[in-house]
């Protein structure tokens, strides 16, 4: 083999070094009331309702977490992460209701939390425009019981939750009616998988 | 190594079988045809039995006299003038040390001569040492016999040597000489004549170049057992005269045992038990096709030591034998021991002590334990070593897992959900390294490797949801399954490996 040769192939086990971690299941869940149930229900305009308490959006922190940056070096390495969400799941409290009349469901990264004016809705007109991070649709995806399945697509939530302080603001929008229950509450849970890769160098 | 050894201890003795059945046969001349059959098939049923044993001694034996018994088993069909042949000798000139010497002679016989044949031996050796080398008649001269006696048999101050001739009735021996007392011929070293320099620079390269000697030499052997020696021989221009030269401590002259090619470039020659009765010096030598040598491994003035003990291990090959002009292997013997141990320590797989296993000469298996400060854990692997020289070179795979492993011990965090985590560190590895490894193979080498290592480790879900919900904000729950952790990153080691079975 010629000499030089040798830093070339050297260079290249060195280039293809790296270190990853993998998690498929990463689930964060929060309910929307702090408490007891507080959404307004009676089959009203589940869109209104949810605007009109303030219970469109929720905040989700993430904590300071060291790899939940888009990119991040380490010493010699380059650490990358991406946070994609499978799936999200609208789970009832309490039980005995249900979601039949819920016609479509959408979570989506808002720039702001909702100011509980009735008609307050943070991504309306927001510029980018909020990105969908799932979605439900009950002619697609059949009729909910007690829970919503929301089906992720692929979107990597590193890239929404702010840098500085680590929370992630979901703004729901749904079209239908909301259970039947006068006050209800709903376990917002979001299943991820996470991947960091460092590169070295 | 070992089959082809074995195949080639088989093929000689079918080899000698063979020939000892065939001396046999013509071993019974006198007899009428019918009861020679009988006879024949009876003694070759006895003789192949034991002629595994007794075929070298058998040909020794009747070596002297297997001339005119295979004459004898041929009637004659002319007339018998009842005279042995008429046989005239001139001694030939002193030899030249290292190459072939001619030695000729004249025989004459109204009914035809058979031979001769030139029995020779180097000075010295015994009465049972004489080899038989069958003259040549020449094609110009009507009676005029010759032939050369090969190098390897050169390689002393003086040749011994007799010549017996029959007459094809059978008649004779005539003889020139005897065994009892041999004729003489001086063997000389090489006068070189050295010529002025040329003006200019003219480069004349001789046709062909001796071969490639490796060999590992033995230190150590049985006293009264008969001594192998292997080398590999390897020559762009063939291989001739390949000789153990050997004497005992104390001797002048050396002897010549001439190497047999046991396949590929491997050729071994075994001393004989009658001559283990003390300490031995021997070393290898050959020439090419074209007499260009001798290549040798060790040499006249610093020979191989062969220590003979009463009783103790087998041959032993030598970790640092005299030095040599020819690359030398110092494990040709390496099939002999298999089992050995090895000790490594490198980065970042850690240390292992390792049990080792060589099936075959070019593959090693290792299996034992590992440590790296953090736990312990096991591993196995194979090395392909594709030649056996002073320096080798390795391929070597391993893999391996670590059942516990403590990383606290590197790295310093204060979270405790962070410290549990790391506290339960396993992971399974595996690793791809070259290398290089200097010594001998065969009992001891020293190894420095480098290469990639491939790490695989499940982190616990439990740990990690604890370790996460830490640091997660209030009125969120945080879940988390089984991480998978993979990394492939430089690693190196170094180590030595001791062979001691």
């Amino acid at each position: 083999m010629k000499s030089s040769r040798v830093p070339a192939l050297l260079a290249a086990v060195l280039t293809g070094c790296f270190a990853q971690l993998e998690d498929q299941s990463v689930t964060l869940s929060r309910p929307l009331c702090n408490g007891a149930p507080c959404v307004p229900g009676n089959s009203a305009s589940l869109n209104t309702v949810l605007q009109a308490s303030g219970y469109n959006t929720i905040k989700v922190s993430f904590g300071d977490q060291p790899l939940l940056k888009s990119s991040n070096s380490i010493g010699p390495a380059t650490v990358t992460t991406s946070l994609v969400l499978n799936q999200a799941q609208l789970n009832l409290k309490p039980a005995g209701g249900n979601f039949s009349q819920v016609n479509s469901l959408s979570l989506l990264a808002a720039p702001r939390m909702s100011n509980g004016t009735p008609g307050d809705d943070p991504c309306a007109g927001a510029i980018p425009a909020c990105p969908t991070l799932a979605v439900y649709t009950q002619a697609t995806d059949g009729i909910a019981n007690q829970s919503i399945v929301l089906k992720g697509n692929g979107s990597d939530l590193v890239a929404v939750i702010n840098a500085t302080t680590h929370e992630l603001i979901i703004e729901i929008r749904a079209t239908g009616n909301a259970p039947s229950d006068t006050v209800w509450d709903a376990d917002v849970a979001m299943d991820m998988a996470l991947k960091a890769r460092a590169n070295i160098p | 190594m070992r089959l082809r050894k074995l195949f080639a201890i088989v093929v000689t003795g079918l080899c000698f079988s063979a020939g000892a059945m065939a001396q046999t046969d013509a071993g019974v001349p006198s007899e009428p045809a019918a009861s020679t059959k009988t006879t024949s098939k009876a003694t070759k049923k006895k003789k192949s039995k034991s002629s595994k044993k007794t075929a070298r001694k058998s040909r020794k034996k009747k070596g002297a006299s297997s001339a005119s018994k295979a004459l004898a088993a041929e009637p004659y069909s002319g007339t018998d003038d009842g005279e042995p042949p008429q046989l005239a000798h001139q001694a030939p000139a002193p030899g030249i040390r290292g190459k072939p010497l001619n030695v000729a002679a004249h025989a004459t016989d109204a009914n035809g001569v058979f031979g001769p044949v030139l029995y020779v031996r180097r000075k010295g050796m015994g009465a049972g040492d004489y080899v038989q080398l069958k003259m040549i008649s020449s094609k110009i001269v009507p009676g005029d016999y010759a032939v050369d006696v090969p190098a390897a048999l050169t390689n002393v101050e003086a040749l011994e040597y007799y010549i017996e001739a029959w007459d094809m009735a059978g008649n004779g021996p005539s003889r020139a000489g005897s065994a009892e007392q041999p004729l003489f011929v001086s063997v000389e070293e090489e006068k070189r004549v050295a010529f002025p320099s040329a003006p200019t620079n003219v480069t004349i390269k001789p046709r062909g170049a001796p071969p490639a000697i490796t060999h590992a030499a033995l230190t150590q052997a049985l006293r009264g057992k008969p001594v192998e020696i292997n080398a590999r021989l390897v020559g762009d221009t063939g291989v001739q005269d390949a000789a153990v030269m050997f004497r005992r401590v104390g001797e002048k002259d050396y002897k010549a045992l001439p190497m047999g090619n046991i396949g590929a470039d491997d050729y071994t020659a075994t001393i004989p038990a009658a001559m283990t009765t003390s300490d031995v010096e021997y070393y290898v030598e050959a020439f090419d096709r074209f007499g260009n040598g001798p290549a040798r491994s060790g040499s006249p003035s610093v020979p191989y030591v062969l220590r003979l003990t009463e009783a103790g291990p087998p041959p032993i090959a030598s970790a640092a034998p005299p030095p040599s002009v020819h690359k030398r292997v110092l494990d040709d013997e390496s099939d002999t021991t298999i089992i050995g141990f090895g000790i490594d320590a490198g980065a970042p797989g850690g240390a292992g002590l390792t049990l080792l296993v060589r099936p075959l000469w070019w593959l090693r298996l290792n299996a034992g334990a590992a440590y790296n400060v953090g736990g312990f854990g096991f591993r196995g692997g194979i090395t392909l070593s594709p030649g056996q020289w002073a320096i080798t070179p390795t391929l070597n795979l391993d893999a391996g897992r670590y059942l516990s492993g403590d990383v606290n011990k590197f790295v310093t965090v204060t979270d405790p959900n962070a410290q549990a985590l790391l506290s339960r560190t396993t992971y399974t590895f595996a690793t791809a390294q070259i290398g290089l490894e200097f010594g001998s193979q065969r009992w001891f080498s020293f190894y420095l490797r480098g290469g990639v290592t491939y790490v695989m480790s499940t982190l616990s879900g439990t740990d990690l949801t604890a370790l996460a919900a830490g640091n997660i904000g209030a009125g969120t729950t945080v879940t988390m399954g089984d991480a998978k952790f993979s990394a492939l990153a430089p690693c190196a080691s170094l180590g030595f490996n001791i062979f001691v079975y």
